[in-house]
């Protein structure tokens, strides 16, 4: 009898520890079991930190020009030697970091609020207001990417923007080209999550749309706009960087990853100044894999039918 | 069916108009006109109204506008202020250089990704799955420009195998078999960087739709009376699991002629991703837009087709 009851008192402890689990620490949990994921993870945050914290520590100026040590090679001074102006290169690499990653973050943010409203508003009203968004899902989905972005790269130029605040300009275009993806899947959810039991319990209540909207249906997507926001990120960076590369994105002086590889245009100096050119690309690919494998594990953790 | 596809395209005119409007008024926004570049610095002031007039840029942007799609209605995108040619024989020059580079790296990557991913499906976590995901991986991350900088640094700087860029050797009089062999020995770099970027997508997407169909019921009873593993996985798994796939190909049609920019670019290789850099570069704002258009229109035109081919080769669709 007594044993019973322990028993019982361990069963319901255990159910105790269950009830305790949000569906955001489960999904932590199972991402953390995920070791390739993790390891994505962690080279994320370890690029981000140097890219953050680099340019203070660096005892270089980014900007500062060195006649005398032009195009150095790697030494001790200068862990990834200097430029063609004697700038030193480690610093610019970090330093560059920090706009490429915050393109790619930013304008991934972008891309989610415009995405995310319009799919909700879109799925939830139906009828005219849900084909004007699609038609527009339409258009934006058949823009051509990359000969828009170098038409508005040589905007810029035009206008003559200062290259300080072209990233600013870039977020915001790569993220107003993105969102129709995103708004599809919303959308598509919404429409299903619609018709669930408790929508009609919140209808019950006389709940505010805005209310039904974003309180009740948005929580219930949040996995595939995280999902897809992580993986996002890594294609708006491959896009910035194939952009800066074309000279068309962010220009000389202010480095991105994409800049600094265009910045041995011949090909002798490809060949003679491999570490102008070779470290950036290494960064871009570091970075967007390790997005990517966030993105999956991400993927993984928030699937309630998968189990690792 | 064929009421399907007519009120798709039909459908598809009202998608073309907004695509166009929103690329004018980009152009809109840009200081001076098609006039002002440089091509045309030793004009006189006179000459040049004139021909701002002639070209209706002296009109409300609006009106351009009007003047733009009543051409474009007929077929004619207008004249290219950089190549003096007009725009819709300047694409046609060049989008077939495009087509056949990206055409063999489709076939590649389709000989090589449906393999793969199928191998990858009916020995999942074995060694070959893992490394293969982990290539999958890197490929889709690394930046095409970065991949061809690598490989003109190794194959042609460093063991001087493949020419830097081009289609043909410059001057060379080869005629026949010999100037194929000339094009495919400067068109092996770009397509090896157009495959590498693009296996990836597709040798993922196998893979899980693969896995898919490997879990479902009928697997299990093919596999249950008694049929040979071979002839469950090629016959009854691969079938049903290629439907997404060729959906998938369909989608990979505008790249066919849209091709690389920026691989293209690098190379050097004749196509339409050069005249698109050149046109951004001149301000050659009919060539811009003409050569959006086209862009744009295969986007469609994939679309279409993907949607088309999926309902053939799926007899559920067809039935809803």
């Amino acid at each position: 009898m007594e044993s019973k009851l322990q028993s019982g008192n361990q069963m319901e402890k255990k159910y105790e520890d269950e009830v305790v689990m949000s569906p955001a620490k489960l999904a932590w949990k199972k991402f953390k079991k995920n070791k390739i994921a993790m390891t994505g993870l962690i080279i994320l945050v370890i690029i981000l930190l140097i890219s953050i914290f680099g340019p203070i520590l660096s005892p270089y100026n980014m900007a500062a020009i060195d006649l005398t040590n032009t195009t150095g090679e790697p030494s001790l001074v200068h862990l990834l030697g200097t430029d063609a102006s004697g700038r030193d290169n480690l610093t610019r690499v970090m330093y560059a970091g920090r706009i490429s990653l915050a393109v790619g973050f930013f304008s991934v943010l972008i891309q989610v609020v415009v995405g995310v409203g319009l799919g909700v508003i879109a799925g939830y009203y139906g009828g005219i207001i849900d084909s004007i968004i699609m038609r527009l899902v339409d258009i934006f989905s058949c823009l051509p990417t990359l000969p828009i972005l170098m038409m508005i790269g040589a905007l810029m130029l035009d206008l003559k923007v200062r290259p300080e605040n072209k990233m600013y300009f870039l977020m915001l275009i790569i993220g107003l080209l993105s969102w129709p993806g995103l708004c599809r899947l919303v959308r598509g959810e919404i429409l299903s999550l619609r018709e669930k039991e408790y929508m009609q319990a919140a209808e019950a209540l006389g709940l505010k749309d805005s209310r039904k909207m974003f309180k009740h249906l948005l929580p219930n997507t949040a996995a595939i706009i995280i999902v897809s926001a992580a993986l996002g990120v890594g294609s708006a960076i491959l896009t910035e960087s194939g952009l800066s590369f074309l000279g068309l994105g962010v220009t000389v002086p202010t480095p991105s990853w994409g800049a600094l590889v265009q910045s041995v245009s011949d090909m002798d100096s490809l060949q003679s100044y491999p570490w102008l050119w070779i470290p950036a690309g290494i960064c871009i690919l570091l970075t967007v894999v390790s997005v990517n494998l966030i993105g999956d594990g991400l993927r993984d953790a928030l699937d309630p039918k998968h189990n690792i | 069916m064929r009421q399907y596809v007519i009120r798709r395209v039909l459908t598809m005119i009202p998608i073309i108009l907004g695509i166009s409007l929103i690329i004018f008024l980009i152009f809109a926004m840009a200081p001076g006109d098609a006039v002002t570049g440089g091509a045309n610095a030793h004009m006189t002031v006179a000459a040049k109204a004139q021909l701002r007039h002639q070209m209706h840029l002296d009109q409300p942007k609006l009106v351009q506008y009007l003047y733009w799609l009543k051409g474009a209605s007929h077929g004619d995108l207008g004249t290219s202020t950089f190549y003096k040619k007009s725009v819709s024989s300047v694409i046609n020059t060049f989008i077939w250089n495009s087509f056949y580079l990206g055409l063999l790296s489709t076939i590649a990557v389709i000989l090589i990704a449906i393999p793969v991913g199928v191998v990858a499906a009916t020995k999942q976590y074995s060694m070959f799955d893992s490394t293969s995901s982990v290539f999958a991986f890197i490929a889709m991350s690394i930046p095409d420009f970065f991949v061809g900088l690598l490989l003109i640094s190794f194959f042609s700087m460093n063991l001087s195998l493949f020419p830097v860029s081009g289609m043909e050797t410059i001057g060379s009089t080869a005629t026949g078999f010999a100037r194929i062999l000339d094009i495919m020995h400067h068109m092996f770099l770009p397509f090896l960087v157009l495959t590498i970027t693009s296996v990836a997508g597709i040798m993922k997407y196998m893979r899980s739709s693969m896995l898919e169909v490997i879990s479902e019921d009928y697997i299990r009873t093919a596999r249950a009376k008694g049929l040979r593993e071979k002839v469950v996985i090629y016959k009854h798994a691969l079938r049903n699991a290629l439907i997404p796939i060729i959906t998938l190909l369909g989608f990979t049609i505008p790249g066919l002629f849209a091709g690389a920019i920026i691989t293209e670019q690098i190379f050097s290789w004749p196509g339409i991703g050069p005249v698109t850099y050149l046109a951004v570069l001149n301000r050659d704002y009919p060539l811009c837009m003409g050569i959006n258009m086209i862009y744009a229109v295969l986007t469609l035109l994939g679309n279409l087709i993907a949607d088309i081919t999926y309902a053939v080769v799926d007899p559920r669709i067809r039935l809803k």
